[in-house]
């Protein structure tokens, strides 16, 4: 099979690339200068706004894995990388002749602020979004199910990091949150303690795409790459974090710095409001931080799973572990990492 | 029957002069401040006048003469506020050894006093005196009557705004026994946190710290206490920052009609907060027999103090 990656540069590129190297994967890139090598992998230079001519005789497969997950840049400005960037690859994908599939990868957020047991099924109707990034996916879901195409559309939860050794490709939300946390600046998080955190490794969130690019074809499947009922609960997850920060960071070992209470939604925008006021720059950018991942806590459900289900993944407090070496080794991807 | 130790009489001292926030040095623009409840600032010269104002106040409010004080215990955040210039200064060390609490003591007559200071405990200094006064009445039968006085004053021109808190000067005294008590002592809880010693260097992570942990001594106190939050009848709350207070009761899982709301604008006058707050609410009737008071600070260094008083009947 040819397969048409897209997002190959980003935090599950690679991966995904690796893990469908036994075919032929053609990975779209603005420029191979940059991107990293991989055996099975052909570069295409191209982008979204700007795709290459020429292979549509030859794709079978298209995997759309690239967006923009600044969460809290403008809808607009979001609405043109997932929304129209979706829709130009859905124009090209319909002058491939060839093309048995088109595998649009996608976020558990689209359910917004819907909580409880959320079904692999189409979201029809919009809920209220957290932030711009939830809406502008949602959006391009609509697009993708109404293409007309033979579609299929993975959503994935929240990417931690790499499994193996926790490697990060690129720092987001999630790791922004860790980086304050880790300095002892957030004092209380918007949730509830029993909120599922629904983490998952980049291995596994390319499994469950290469397992559906493996699984027989089947128009209109939605597949959750989501830890399920196994994700951690957020009092869990806090606690497992506090306790592998003391053993690396001095406030946190002496108690100084303790795990931030979970509070509910009025107690944080009291505190955030409180922030605002205050003018103070730094903590601003943590509200700011926080704000792009802490609000997706105030709504937890559990994410329905199948396919997911067939693909192996490793204990979260493992990841949780191998992703905070990661951050601390590298000081969140500011400096590569020492050999020692 | 053991004679409940507690508070007996309460006396504070505010300058004359007051300060609108437009006159004051300070960091943040005027209307961010308006905005977080500060006025203005209360402004004096040297913290020993405010000492010697309080603590007769508190002797008075007492009922108890000057010779009765078996101990007394002054409170200061600041250095020079345990010190009191020479009259006859020899510009050597010897003039480093003159002490204000030795001073107050000497001023108001505690003739029968053994006399000590605390220190470093910031704006929570009264408190630890507090803490160490009832200790001390608990330890030794014999003493009857332990006066604590803290008085700041910042040094003049000082930029008037500490972490978003407009710094107000003022003094205050408490004398604390172990018979006609109004406030009843029930339980006390410190935390105190070492890692943030270097104020200028940890100034956001003290601000992180400043809710979960002041969360925590209050949670402490009460688990010591056998008591729930619902069981607090009054908060007495500090000067600083306005927006603050509410969070903290929402932490804690107080009721936030428990906050008591003080009538006067004082600023954070750094020790004297919570007895200038105490001392209206009493003379506003807002303190009725049985109640439970909580009483929280912060000071610097850092520690965080959570106090449970209980008011009593009134006894001639």
């Amino acid at each position: 099979m040819t397969i048409l990656l897209t997002g190959y540069t980003g935090n599950v590129g690679v991966e995904i690339a690796r893990q469908l190297a036994p075919n032929r994967v053609l990975a779209l890139v603005r420029d191979t200068k940059y991107a990293p090598r991989l055996e099975g992998v052909t570069l295409v230079e191209g982008s979204l706004e700007c795709l290459p001519a020429g292979l549509e005789d030859e794709v079978e497969i298209i995997v759309h894995a690239a967006a923009s997950v600044a969460f809290k840049r403008p809808l607009e400005e979001l609405r043109r990388t997932n929304v129209e960037g979706t829709t130009a690859l859905l124009a090209f994908a319909r002058r491939c002749p060839r093309l048995r599939r088109f595998i649009h990868v996608s976020t558990t957020c689209v359910y917004g602020d819907r909580t409880q047991l959320s079904p692999e099924a189409p979201v029809t109707e919009a809920p209220n979004f957290v932030n711009p990034y939830e809406r502008s996916k949602w959006e391009a879901e609509q697009c993708v199910l109404s293409s007309g195409l033979p579609v299929e559309i993975v959503r994935l939860a929240i990417v931690a990091g790499s499994e193996r050794d926790g490697s990060v490709r690129r720092s987001g939300a999630l790791h922004h949150a860790l980086y304050w946390l880790y300095k002892g600046l957030i004092p209380m998080i918007p949730g509830t303690p029993d909120a599922r955190v629904d983490l998952i490794s980049t291995e596994f969130a390319a499994g469950v795409i290469a397992a559906t690019v493996q699984a027989p074809a089947q128009a209109g499947r939605i597949v959750h790459a989501s830890a399920g009922t196994a994700a951690p609960r957020l009092d869990e997850l806090l606690k497992c974090l506090g306790a592998y920060f003391s053993r690396h960071h001095r406030g946190w070992s002496s108690g100084a710095v303790s795990c931030p209470d979970v509070v509910d939604r009025e107690t944080f925008d009291l505190f955030e409001k409180s922030v605002q006021q205050s003018g103070d720059l730094l903590f601003q950018r943590v509200c700011d931080d926080a704000q792009s991942f802490l609000p997706i806590l105030l709504y937890p459900r559990t994410m329905v799973t199948s396919l997911a289900r067939s693909v192996p993944s490793g204990d979260w407090p493992n990841l949780v572990h191998r992703v905070a070496d990661w951050l601390i080794a590298t000081d969140w991807n500011r400096k590569p990492l020492s050999n020692s | 029957m053991i004679k409940p130790i507690g508070l007996r009489g309460l006396g504070t001292a505010l300058p004359e002069r007051f300060s609108p926030l437009a006159e004051l040095p300070l960091v943040s623009p005027v209307e961010r401040l308006a905005d977080f409840g500060f006025e203005g600032a209360w402004l004096a010269e040297d913290p020993a006048g405010l000492a010697v104002r309080a603590g007769r106040n508190a002797l008075a409010d007492a009922g108890i003469s000057p010779d009765e004080v078996d101990v007394l215990l002054t409170a200061g955040a600041l250095p020079q506020a345990h010190q009191r210039p020479s009259t006859q200064p020899t510009g050597g060390v010897l003039d480093a050894f003159c002490y204000s609490a030795s001073w107050l003591q000497e001023e108001l007559g505690l003739d029968r006093a053994a006399v000590c200071g605390i220190a470093q405990q910031g704006c929570a200094g009264m408190f630890s005196a507090l803490r160490t006064a009832r200790a001390l009445l608990v330890a030794e039968p014999e003493l009857q009557h332990v006066l604590c006085v803290g008085a700041d004053v910042l040094p003049p021109g000082a930029c008037r705004e500490i972490l978003y808190n407009v710094i107000s000067d003022a003094g205050c005294a408490v004398v604390v026994s172990r018979e006609k008590v109004r406030q009843r002592w029930l339980g006390f809880q410190q935390i105190s946190k070492g890692y943030y010693w270097d104020v200028p260097a940890k100034q956001s992570e003290i601000v992180a710290a400043y809710f979960p942990t002041g969360r925590m001594a209050i949670a402490e106190v009460l688990l010591h206490l056998d008591l729930k939050p619902d069981d607090i009848d009054l908060v007495i709350p500090t000067g600083v920052n306005a927006t603050s207070w509410p969070i903290l009761l929402r932490l804690c899982g107080i009721p936030e009609d428990r906050l008591y709301h003080p009538r006067r604008n004082l600023g954070h006058t750094i020790a004297a907060d919570s007895f200038l707050f105490l001392e209206e609410a009493r003379a506003a009737g807002c303190l009725r027999p049985g109640m439970r008071v909580l009483l929280f600070a912060y000071g610097f260094g850092s520690s965080w103090c959570a106090l449970m008083l209980q008011i009593e009947e009134e006894q001639e």
